[in-house]
């Protein structure tokens, strides 16, 4: 008898039966047949491996109508019978949950933003005194003792007034004045005080408190002005602003260049397109006058204070003087600097025609 | 692909008469629950409908697309119940013949054995197993069905019955066996 093939080899064979193709299978299969104890293993583990009872394991009626039911379900596309709303809310519920869950936080987010704003800032009323004559407040000649955000102020010919808050500010009004208060405000986290007027047109003083905190702007046709506790003058003119700072510090910036300079104290600056100051304006004509011929320099020169008196004149009479008086000192402060401008001028032409001289006796070297 | 393209209510009675049955015993021997099973089933038909909206589907491969989605929704609910707890299938009213009670018990045993030992084998491995063994598929029926080789389908085979085999003898099950094959045939002389 040849030798006994191993049990799991005969297992093996028992289940692959109808698929041996191996010559090891094909002798397990052979001696399984000749050997009777291997047979009986072969039996055995072929009866243990017969499939099993699976007569008593068939669907149930209830799964085929729940199969058509499911089936109507997905033809007509999960219609909900009762519903009230026009659209099926089950297949967008990730859609409505983002969409509800956005506008919940815009809505939160506009009405904290809103009340955040309203917390922080109070507006203020300003005190007004009508100095002599008579003052239109929004249209009206009532006599009122303060004005408030968005209040315009007209002041009539011959008359002036006043607008001042505490101690901190003091504008004086001239005639033919008009002024919009256009915010006033005080930030309660930063204890600091806003304030934005409008000017449309006329003269104003203005005088504010130093170190107070306080933010103030004056927006006129031609200018922008910022500052932080000063004196000052503002003149409407038909071509640009004037302003003469007396004292502290400004920011001054220009509407159509957006030109913008700190204005120091005791200067006179007049605003268009440009910002000059009384210096700027002659330092500007001496640069032309570098460029001509220096024999016609001088004859410019001797004209030069008469282009002075070209500068814009206030229109109102009652003025005039004062401006006469003013453009009397500027002309002689102009003369004066005329006389040093041609002395430096001399002294530049000396010292151009030494170096003439030089370069032509080094070309005779050379 | 359109709804026109979707599965007739004829059609899908067809296929139900055909393969309700095969899948039925095909997902029990996996999850070893009857409810479970149906539940199964009835996803693996609402899958083949839903599918059949989008793609077209060829009647020869409608076997095949249902046994791989029934392999799939069985592996994922073993997965996700982890502890399994195969129940036997309630029995007929009649009364058996005693030594019929006694090798039911012995084969009900076995079988249970088996199931239980087949757990620890790979989810395609198992699959392949229950079709060869409870279905009675051939190699080449099972390679249409899973979309293996042939050549995958016997090595797979091969390996899943050397680890049972092993585990049965280790487990003593092969001698009890060779004793109630004998006593059996015994009988039969008598």
């Amino acid at each position: 008898m040849k030798k006994h093939p191993k049990k799991t080899d005969i297992i093996s064979a028992a289940l692959l039966k109808t698929s041996v193709k191996s010559k090891r299978e094909k002798y397990v299969l052979s001696h399984i047949r000749e050997c009777r104890q291997c047979s009986k293993i072969y039996e055995s583990v072929e009866l243990l491996l017969q499939p099993s009872d699976n007569t008593k394991i068939n669907p149930s009626s209830q799964l085929e109508t729940k199969i058509k039911r499911s089936y109507n379900k997905i033809e007509h596309g999960y219609k909900p019978h009762h519903s009230l709303l026009p659209f099926p809310i089950n297949r967008y519920k990730r859609s409505f949950a983002y969409a509800t869950a956005l506008i919940i936080l815009v809505i939160s987010a506009f009405f904290y933003s809103t009340n955040r704003l309203d917390n922080n800032y109070k507006p203020i009323s300003l005190s007004f005194n009508n100095i002599n004559g008579n003052t239109k407040i929004n249209n009206s000649y009532k006599i009122i003792n303060s004005v408030n955000q968005d209040s315009i102020i007209k002041v009539d010919n011959n008359s002036s007034s006043e607008i001042f808050y505490k101690d901190i500010l003091r504008i004086k009004l001239y005639d033919k004045t008009s002024i919009k208060v256009k915010q006033a405000l005080f930030d309660k986290n930063l204890k600091r005080y806003k304030l934005t007027f409008d000017l449309e047109h006329g003269s104003i003083n203005a005088r504010f408190k130093h170190d107070i905190g306080l933010e103030y702007t004056f927006i006129t046709s031609h200018a922008v002005i910022n500052s932080i506790g000063t004196e000052f003058i503002l003149k409407i003119h038909e071509k640009g602003t004037q302003l003469v700072l007396r004292e502290g510090k400004l920011k001054v910036k220009s509407r159509s260049s957006n030109y913008e300079i700190t204005a120091s104290e005791g200067k006179e600056y007049f605003i268009d397109s440009k910002i000059r100051t009384r210096s700027t304006i002659n330092n500007q004509n001496r640069k032309i006058e570098q460029g001509e011929d220096k024999k016609n320099k001088v004859k410019k020169l001797k004209n030069e204070p008469k282009k002075v008196e070209q500068k814009p004149s206030p229109s109102n009479n009652s003025s005039n003087k004062k401006n006469n008086k003013i453009n009397k000192k500027e002309r002689k402060e102009t003369q004066k600097e005329m006389l040093k401008y041609r002395k430096s001028l001399r002294k530049e032409l000396k010292g151009d025609r030494k170096e003439i001289k030089k370069i032509r006796k080094s070309k005779k070297n050379y | 692909m359109t709804k026109k393209s979707m599965l007739q209510k004829n059609l899908i009675d067809k296929i139900y008469n055909d393969y309700s049955k095969e899948l039925l015993v095909y997902i029990f021997r996996l999850i070893g629950s009857k409810e479970t099973s149906e539940d199964i089933l009835h996803d693996c038909f609402v899958n083949l409908i839903k599918y059949s909206q989008r793609h077209e589907i060829k009647e020869k491969n409608l076997r095949a697309f249902l046994y791989k989605t029934a392999h799939n929704l069985s592996v994922n609910f073993i997965r996700r119940k982890k502890n399994i707890e195969f129940s036997s299938i309630e029995s007929s009213g009649d009364l058996p013949d005693k030594n019929k009670i006694i090798k039911d018990i012995e084969f009900d045993e076995l079988q249970l054995k088996i199931t239980e030992l087949l757990l620890n084998v790979e989810d395609v491995s198992r699959s392949i197993f229950i079709m060869r063994k409870e279905l009675d598929m051939s190699i080449q029926e099972i390679s249409e069905n899973t979309g293996k080789s042939e050549r995958t389908i016997r090595r797979r085979l091969k390996k899943t019955i050397d680890y049972l085999s092993q585990e049965l003898i280790k487990s003593g099950f092969i001698t009890f066996i060779l004793i109630f094959m004998t006593s059996f045939q015994l009988l039969i002389v008598i």
